[in-house]
């Protein structure tokens, strides 16, 4: 498949692809917040849970979403989170099922109780699927490439739990419409992994494999979904596909073939202010002080996430959730460079091949939480034009909405956006241009919204 | 350099709000930011961001401007270093006086202005007139839109066309004819006063009677021209630089050479009497240091990829008929700023036709 745009920055700090398992923490931390759903905790205070009990409920179109408990112990409800004090570690497996004895509802409702269905992401909701969806995904795409620096990668998680991912990739047909298709996305054909997925799947599932370029962003289900359209006419235009990930594929194949609810993530402790960067098999709840570089400190920076979307968090209190797979450890930035302009720079790299780094392919070393420059106007270089997965132009867009033309930022592709960040990483000038889209986008919205409003009670008042 | 940071820091306080020299910030910061790289955080996701700074690409277009300037001054002595001196100097101070009135910062597209204007006169003009001619630039071409980055034409090309306008005799009688030997004008010692080597023949001048100049000349440059434009050699060095550092896009370029090559071909093949052929027509005047180092300016051109193929084929297009059908013998200077003005024309375009695609698209 194609994919335009893109770029993929070369890091100091790439995990190894070893996966260390980390042992319970004696505290266990959930919060009640997942993928901008609140929910609401089933527990009191002091009461003792078993191991996948329900510790908190979101209601949702067409049911309820469930945390489900990493661990047996004792909770205790704090301001916006969940303390659990972890009894006994052993997981034990709750209902079993087979791929080819479970019907439709059944499928959606324990995956919804065990805390998997917020991994499936749909292209008819633009973000997790309706529980009583009407309309059945005409395929689902299982990306196991993610390229961000760095998320846990796809091919570690195939090694560490194949049978699991085959088990759950079984389930699968049973969610999507009659002949529906898998869409496995690889960096290559001729993968020997996907011969191997082939011959352990056959009689399942139609399975289509999908090569994508090792760019970022393939990731984003958005592009992904509208990079299979473009490659396969046969799909109808507003056909629902559903993106998964090796992890999602995983806690599927957990969940209904051994019963056992979301309750560990493959989580990646990388980048330049790491000093062991590596794969982890943490158990949810389990606080990023555990494994986060020691005597990192002030020094450091945590980002819940990669490098281009993670978010800081202060790692005394941010735990491992359920939909986790990274945290990036960027240095702060402390000494300002003597000429830093000026110099070759064989410890940097930019999306332009203007630094010595490009000789010698060195990754960059000198990452930080600096802009790393000064903010000026645009001066319109086009290098955000040129990443931009979503064949929009940053630079017009930008310029439309510094006057709040808001009607032609619209008009020019404004709500294409995939949130990837890309433009606002490369841009020389150091413009926040995400922020500004995403701002634009959601007055879009309230105005919409209340275009609507208007719309609807000048009606009521007509028929009165 | 520790010590430098020292004593910026103990100076700092004084520019900050109510210190004593708090109107001079801009230039404090300049200065700051000049020597050490700045310490802003990013505030925003992604908290790390590429090296990549304005500061950065401009000084890459002034590392590829290098040759031209050496042999600016091989071929025409040390006086081009002094009109380069009295640019940065005259241009600098209307920047800075902008700097501080609007307190903003100090914005370093002027470097590149101010060191491009001298190479496009001719080197014996009289330096106050470089001095006159960059500081209407930088006002009239930049400042009075709002500064590097919103302004509509290139500065260099709006001062060098008012001096083209208001001090004609000037700017087509200073040309220096280059010394032969190996050791150039190098050797001559710096000047104030104008050479007496003065001539008004420019290759393309010569052209117009039928003297074609030989393609070596040109191509060194050893030729009378404007400072750094007669060097092809010098100018393909750099500009190669500049589009292989992707500093420079190479799709204006292309589009430019190629429109240019193929009218001038057509053209000569019709009246091959009064129009020059096209390898002479490619090294001569200004074209080369147009299309590398002026029509590839992002700001004056056309914001969007598409609309950049379009932007260069009309400037070549335009350089070729003036140069072939007016009374000017070069074309280059008013087509650019033809092509700065049909930028946003241009834009329009293409954004209306990307819009429609995103309608079509599945």
């Amino acid at each position: 498949m194609r994919i335009n745009g893109g770029y993929l920055p070369k890091i100091t700090g790439r995990p190894s692809s070893i996966v260390e398992e980390i042992p319970l923490p004696r505290m266990l931390s959930v919060q009640l917040l997942r993928s901008g759903l609140r929910y609401e905790p089933r527990v009191k205070d002091g009461q003792s849970v078993e191991f996948g009990e329900v510790l908190a409920e979101a209601s949702f179109p067409g049911g309820n979403l469930a945390l489900p408990s990493p661990a047996a112990g004792k909770a205790a409800l704090a301001d916006g989170h969940l303390i659990l004090e972890p009894t006994r570690s052993d997981v034990s497996p709750l209902q079993r099922f087979q791929p080819e004895r479970i019907a439709w509802d059944q499928t959606v409702a324990t995956l919804a109780r065990s805390g998997v269905w917020p991994l499936f992401w749909s292209s008819a909701t633009g973000g997790i699927p309706e529980l009583a969806e009407e309309r059945k995904p005409r395929a689902i795409v299982l990306n196991v490439v993610l390229t961000e620096p760095f998320r846990a990668r796809g091919k570690v998680i195939l090694k560490r739990s194949w049978s699991r991912i085959i088990q759950g990739l079984k389930f699968l047909p049973r969610l999507m419409e009659d002949y529906g298709t898998l869409e496995i996305i690889l960096t290559a054909v001729r993968d020997p992994v996907a011969r191997l997925i082939y011959s352990d799947l056959a009689g399942f599932a139609w399975i289509h494999f999908q090569p994508v370029p090792l760019r970022y962003p393939v990731e984003n289900p958005r592009v992904l979904v509208q990079a299979l359209r473009r490659s396969s006419p046969k799909l109808e235009k507003d056909s629902v596909l559903w993106v998964i990930d090796a992890q999602a594929a995983e806690a599927v194949g957990a969940c209904l073939a051994e019963g056992l609810p979301l309750h560990q993530r493959v989580v990646v402790a990388g980048g330049p202010g790491c000093t062991n960067p590596r794969h982890l098999a943490v158990r949810i709840g389990t606080p990023v002080n555990t494994f986060a570089p020691q005597g990192g400190g002030p020094q450091v920076a945590t980002l819940r996430g990669g490098l281009l979307r993670g978010e800081r968090v202060d790692p005394a209190l941010a735990a491992v959730q359920y939909d986790d797979d990274a945290f990036f450890f960027l240095p702060e930035g402390t000494s300002r460079q003597f000429l830093a302009f000026l110099r070759p720079g064989f410890d940097r790299t930019s999306y332009l091949p203007c630094f010595a780094s490009r000789l010698t392919g060195a990754a960059d070393r000198r990452i930080s939480t600096y802009l790393r420059g000064e903010r000026r106007p645009c001066i319109t270089c086009g290098l955000c034009e040129k990443v931009c997965p979503a064949r929009i132009m940053p630079q017009i867009l930008h310029r439309y909405l510094y006057r709040q033309a808001l009607p032609e930022a619209e008009k020019a592709g404004l709500e294409r956006c995939v949130d990837c960040n890309l433009c606002t990483f490369v841009c020389p000038s150091k413009i926040e241009l995400q922020k500004q889209f995403s701002e634009a986008r959601q007055l879009l919205q309230m105005e919409r919204a209340e275009a609507l409003g208007a719309r609807t009670s000048t009606s009521t008042e007509q028929t009165k | 350099m520790k010590g430098l940071k020292a004593i910026l820091e103990k100076a700092r306080p004084a520019f900050e709000e109510g210190g004593r020299l708090a109107r001079l910030k801009p230039v404090f910061q300049a200065l700051d930011h000049f020597l050490f790289a700045a310490a802003e955080k990013a505030s925003n996701a992604p908290f790390g961001r590429d090296p990549l700074d304005v500061k950065r690409f401009m000084s890459l277009v002034i590392l590829a401007l290098l040759p031209s300037l050496a042999a600016a001054i091989y071929f025409y002595g040390w006086r081009v270093l002094l009109m380069l001196l009295v640019s940065y100097a005259a241009g600098g101070l209307v920047e800075v006086l902008f700097a501080i009135i609007r307190k903003e910062e100090i914005n370093e597209g002027f470097l590149v202005t101010g060191f491009i204007f001298p190479l496009i006169l001719p080197p014996g003009i009289p330096l106050w007139l470089v001095a006159v001619g960059v500081s209407f630039g930088v006002v009239i071409g930049k400042e009075i839109f709002g500064g590097t980055g919103r302004n509509l034409f290139n500065p260099a090309l709006v001062g060098r066309v008012f001096l083209a306008i208001g001090y004609p005799a000037a700017l087509t009688s200073t040309w220096i004819q280059p010394l032969g030997g190996s050791w150039g004008r190098l050797l001559e010692p710096f000047g104030f006063g104008v050479p007496d080597a003065l001539t008004s023949a420019t290759p393309l001048a010569l052209a117009k009677g039928g003297a074609l100049t030989g393609a070596f000349e040109l191509f060194v440059g050893r030729t009378a021209g404007s400072a750094g434009e007669t060097s092809a050699l010098a100018i393909l060095l750099g500009g190669l630089f500049l589009l292989l550092v992707g500093a420079a896009n190479w799709r204006t370029v292309l589009a430019l050479l190629a429109s240019f090559a193929g009218l001038a071909a057509v053209f000569h093949g019709l009246l091959p009497a009064t129009v020059p052929p096209v390898w002479f027509h490619l090294l001569s005047g200004g074209l080369l240091f147009g299309a590398f180092f002026m029509a590839t300016d992002p700001v004056s051109g056309p914001v969007t990829r598409a609309g950049k193929w379009a932007y260069g084929i009309l400037i070549g297009a335009v350089t070729i008929l003036i140069r072939s059908f007016t009374a000017y013998v070069e074309g280059v200077m008013f087509a650019i700023l033809l092509g700065n003005i049909f930028a946003p024309l241009i834009d329009e375009v293409v954004i209306r036709l990307k819009a429609r695609s995103y309608a079509h698209e599945r």
